[in-house]
């Protein structure tokens, strides 16, 4: 066997394969020759009648005709051979029975044809050709059938019509044998091939079989090979749909990132580990100033200053992103930056970084903080700073006290503080305002900078209140110096809204010589020496000394006992009674408090009024002392039969009448005590109504307009200024007990009181005289004119319950007042429980 | 085998009948004419010129006859086999009041074709009947003294050419030889119609 020839020998299942196809084959061969036969044999029997009425159309005999007996034969004869077996190939193609009967047939249908040609030569072609064609159906058996009809027909003519066959030699036995043997010849050589041709069929089903079964395991591995590769595909297919999914989640949140990366205020920018920048959104075009065009690719030093460079370099970093100035995962750190046009600006980076197969990445999100900066840098000012002035606060004096106080030691050198406060700048805000007085801080401020050295600090501690530190002075005498060139400095008078304003100040120092000292106790020493030097007299320095601690303790028991004896009602009203001096008859009392301190005693006002004034104790002390005063004026007048006319003066400090709520304090003390507005005179001192004349004309205009009396408290000690006279609404003045102290020696005093008593007859201003305390004084007063006068020659002040007994006597006796003013508080306490009004 | 019975059974008949179709067929084509009582001398009123010098062939036919057109075919191979040594005629009959031509068919033009052959119309039949011929085919063969050697037909059945004991009858007479038979079977259609020929029939008698 050649290498390339197949090996047929196939056993069991193979070979029973090989049957099948075999037979497949066969059957399929011979349903296809029974089909094409029976076509073939209905186009033949066409032909056969064709060929019938080309050789025979008609029979003659002498001049008539008639049909031939061999068209009637051709159609019919010829129809019944075909007919049958045309009818088996449609009903029974493939059935032994019908390709035998077509084998017949066949062979009827050649005998039919020689006769109808004639017998000729050619017609006899149509059994060998139909002998070679039924061997298409590859069955020698067929070819039985076929030769029998032959060899019957031949039989048949050869005993009836031997010349018809064998022609003149039919008695020749050897014709016949000749005959029979060019059919035999055939048969055998059909049969050979058809032999050879079911041979190779059979082979042919047996390769087919082998290669099925080769096939079928081929087919089976493919099968097989297929369905791995559907579960593959399948498991594909939901990879492919899980990236998809992943893929479509990674492009959302692609889109949410790019989204948010774009419309993020922040700069985001992303680079490789060659600090090569990769991504850029528009914040950072919007910081930067560079385009994504023109800064994708370029290296991210450039949008930092050459320093930073220079530092990368030193710190022999690779990334600018990873260097000593910038580590991942820290918090924000600030840097400056670098825009397009060259400028600097600050700002924060925040940084991150990630690793991939193609290296390490960096991210950053950086953050202009221009106006962060700018808002710490104003609050960190305003923390530390006065707003109103922009000197240091107390907050930055002190941190810088601490600071100097850390070189004393250092570089042998003094460190002074100063204290500074306005003596008189509360009377002034008062008076001019608010506003003014914020102008008129703001000039000081101005003033203490302008004469101090540049590492001096000038600092507003409050209110008022300034402090300056003096660093690095060689000798204790330094605060001093500056201390008096302070001084100085403030007197020239600050022109206030067209005001010429005067100040002084008052001023503490405290000097660290060692270092040692605590920077807030130097400050409260300062403000302590200070607190002295306005005790002294105000307009005036003082160096801290130990013993000034007392002193101040003691001024702040005071405040304490002053809030404590508001609280307990340890204040009294003791009422002085005003006397028409030409008729001596009572027509007032001027109401005067007195605190009865349970462990000093009584308590002048001179000692605590300022005191209270300057804690705004005077307020609420103020109000009860009004209302009070109303409320036992109406008693009294009520108790004296009802005359209208007395009437009681009350004292209104400078720091009452400033408050905005003086009318309504008035107008509901006259209410809740029932007495007449025409009864109430309130006292105002010069100073009060000097300070903002405007507020002070219009405050009084509401207090005249209300019915109150206005008079003006030590007219004379002041500026005595006469304008304010006739522009103010004012319709007592009260002359000063210093002017009336002199009045009997006749000198300038006197002339001052008369000059005072006409102009106030000029002005048609009730006048009266205070502390007169002679008969001799009030002669004298009555000689120049003087209205109304009070003071110890007539009595004293009296509490209330004295009171009583004095208006008693006064009402009752008629009493002359040399006899009431004889010790009058020991006269009330024999007489309170007699006298009645 | 019983259910091929059936089967079987149309086979034989279906086989049967067209044997015997078959059969009738071939015996139709085995059946010969009428045959000629030839005159043994030749006819003193044939417009025929005889041979006298050879043997002269007369053969008898109808130009539409289709079972003559095996008989012109085998006359054909006869005068080739004669070799000159025969004078053939063939008269084409053309029966009384047949158009002018009815006679020239292709039978006329065979053989007319066939060398040593001359063709001639026998009007109305008139040298058929000197020669007491009757169908389509007959052949007569006559010596060169008019003497009559034989009458048939040169084809053994009707329309078959082949081999046949007329023609090896006539070649051997040319030949100089004794032949077996001087009278063979002529397959051929009526020269003459049905009428004439019953009347001839009834004077034969």
């Amino acid at each position: 066997m050649k290498q390339t020839d197949i090996d047929l020998t196939i056993t069991g299942p193979t070979f029973e394969r090989a049957e099948e196809l075999f037979a497949e084959h066969r059957q399929s061969i011979y349903k296809h020759t029974d089909r094409i036969f029976g076509v073939l044999m209905f186009i033949q029997w066409l032909g056969g009648i064709a060929a019938a009425f080309f050789f025979s159309p008609a029979t003659w005999a002498g001049p008539y005709s008639q049909t031939h007996i061999h068209i009637w034969a051709a159609i019919f004869l010829g129809g019944l051979i075909s007919f049958f077996p045309i009818l088996l190939a449609l009903t029974r193609p493939g059935a032994p029975s019908t390709r035998y009967v077509i084998a017949i047939a066949q062979m009827l249908m050649s005998s039919l044809l020689i006769h109808l040609t004639g017998g000729r030569i050619e017609t006899h072609f149509h059994i060998f050709g139909s002998l070679a064609f039924l061997s298409f159906y590859r069955d020698w058996r067929v070819l039985l059938p076929a030769t029998l009809i032959v060899a019957a027909d031949h039989i048949f003519r050869g005993t009836f019509w031997p010349e018809s066959i064998y022609g003149v030699l039919a008695a020749d036995n050897w014709r016949w044998l000749e005959h029979a043997g060019w059919v035999a010849f055939e048969d055998i050589v059909l049969f050979i091939a058809v032999n050879r041709s079911v041979k190779e069929m059979w082979n042919t089903a047996k390769t087919t079989a082998k290669i099925r079964n080769l096939n079928l395991g081929l087919e089976t591995r493919v099968l097989e090979r297929t369905l791995q590769l559907e579960t593959s595909n399948k498991d594909l297919e939901k990879e492919v749909s899980e990236r998809r999914l992943t893929e479509e989640a990674l492009r959302l949140s692609e889109n949410r990132f790019r989204s948010v990366v774009e419309s993020a205020n922040d700069a985001i920018i992303s680079t490789d580990n060659n600090g090569q920048i990769l991504s850029w959104n528009d914040s950072a075009h919007q910081i930067f100033g560079y385009g994504s065009e023109e800064i994708l690719g370029q290296s991210i030093s450039v949008l930092f200053p050459a320093v930073y460079s220079q530092q990368l370099i030193d710190s022999k970093s690779t990334h600018l992103l990873n260097s000593s100035l910038m580590r991942i995962g820290r918090r924000a750190t600030e840097l400056s930056g670098l825009r397009k046009d060259n400028t600097e600006f600050p700002l924060e980076i925040s940084l991150s970084s990630w690793e991939t197969s193609d290296g390490t990445f960096y991210g950053g999100v950086i953050r202009d903080v221009t106006e962060r900066k700018s808002l710490e840098d104003q609050l960190t000012q305003q923390a530390l700073h006065d707003p109103l002035t922009n000197l240091a606060n107390r907050i930055l004096f002190r941190d810088r006290v601490e600071h100097a106080l850390e070189k004393v030691s250092r570089n042998h050198t003094l460190v002074s503080v100063l204290f500074l406060d306005l003596d008189n700048f509360k009377t002034i805000n008062d008076s001019l305002g608010h506003a003014a007085g914020d102008d008129l801080l703001l000039s000081v401020a101005q003033r203490l900078q302008a004469c101090l050295r540049p590492n001096d600090t000038a600092a507003r501690l409050g209110g008022d209140e300034f402090a300056v530190l003096l660093e690095d002075t060689n000798k204790i005498e330094g605060g001093t110096i500056v201390a008096e060139r302070i001084r100085d400095i403030l007197r020239t008078p600050f022109r206030i809204n067209g005001n010429d304003v005067f100040i002084r100040t008052s001023i503490g120092i405290a000097t660290a010589l060692t270092g040692d000292e605590d920077p807030a106790e130097l400050l409260r020493n300062a403000d302590v020496a200070m607190y002295m030097a306005k005790s002294r007299g105000k307009d005036r320095y003082a160096l801290f000394e130990p013993e000034m601690h007392e002193a101040v303790l003691k001024r702040v028991q005071l405040e304490d006992d002053l809030r404590r004896a508001l609280e307990d009602n340890d204040f009294e009203i003791y009422y002085q009674p005003i006397v028409d001096l030409n008729s001596n008859k009572l027509i007032g009392m001027e109401a005067l408090t007195r605190w009865n301190h349970p462990e000093r005693g009584v308590i002048s006002p001179a000692d605590f009024i300022p005191v209270a004034e300057e804690t705004n104790l005077i307020l609420p002390l103020g109000r009860w002392v009004l209302e009070e005063a109303c409320r036992q004026a109406r008693r009294w007048q009520l108790q004296c039969a009802g005359d209208e006319d007395l009437a009681i003066t009350v004292n209104i400090s400078s720091r009452q009448f400033q408050d905005d709520s003086l009318f309504l304090a008035v107008e509901d003390a006259l209410s809740r005590s029932g007495l007449s507005a025409r009864s109430l005179i309130l006292e105002i001192t010069e100073g009060t109504m000097l300070a903002n004349t405007d507020t002070t004309l219009r405050k009084l205009n509401e207090l005249k307009e209300m019915g109150v009396r206005l008079a003006i408290d030590d007219f004379g000690t002041g500026y005595s200024s006469l304008s304010y006279l006739q522009r103010f609404p004012i319709d007592i003045l009260k002359i000063d007990k210093t002017f009336i102290d002199k009045i009997e020696l006749g000198n300038e005093a006197s002339a001052v009181t008369r000059a005072i008593l006409t102009m106030s007859s000029t002005l048609h201003l009730t006048t009266i005289a205070e502390g007169i305390e002679t008969s001799a004084q009030m002669s004298s007063l009555q000689t120049m004119g003087c209205e109304m006068g009070q003071g110890y020659h007539f009595a004293k002040p009296l509490t209330k319950e004295d009171m009583d007994v004095f208006l008693q006597q006064y009402s009752n006796e008629t009493l002359h007042w040399e006899d009431l003013t004889l010790m009058p508080d020991e006269k009330v306490l024999e007489t309170s429980a007699a006298i009645v009004c | 085998m019983k259910k091929r019975a059936p089967f079987i059974l149309i086979t034989v008949l279906w086989v049967s009948i067209v044997a015997a179709g078959i059969s009738a067929l071939g015996n139709y084509g085995n059946t010969p004419g009428r045959a000629a009582a030839a005159p043994n001398d030749w006819p003193a009123g044939s417009k025929i010129q005889r041979d006298a010098g050879g043997m002269t062939l007369v053969l008898i036919a109808h130009p539409r006859c289709p079972c003559t057109r095996a008989t012109i075919g085998e006359l054909s191979r006869l005068m080739a086999k004669a070799q000159g040594r025969l004078k053939a005629y063939v008269l084409f009959i053309r029966p009384e009041g047949s158009p002018v031509d009815w006679e020239k068919t292709d039978l006329w033009a065979a053989a007319a074709a066939i060398p040593g052959v001359t063709v001639l119309v026998d009007d109305k039949g008139e040298e058929a009947d000197r020669f007491q011929a009757a169908t389509s085919g007959q052949n007569l063969l006559y010596s060169p003294e008019g003497k009559l050697l034989f009458s048939g037909g040169i084809t053994l059945s009707r329309g078959h050419e082949g081999d046949n004991a007329g023609r090896d009858t006539i070649i051997s007479i040319l030949n100089g030889k004794q032949p077996a038979q001087n009278e063979t079977p002529v397959y051929g259609c009526p020269i003459f119609a049905p009428d004439k020929e019953k009347q001839k029939m009834e004077s034969a008698k």
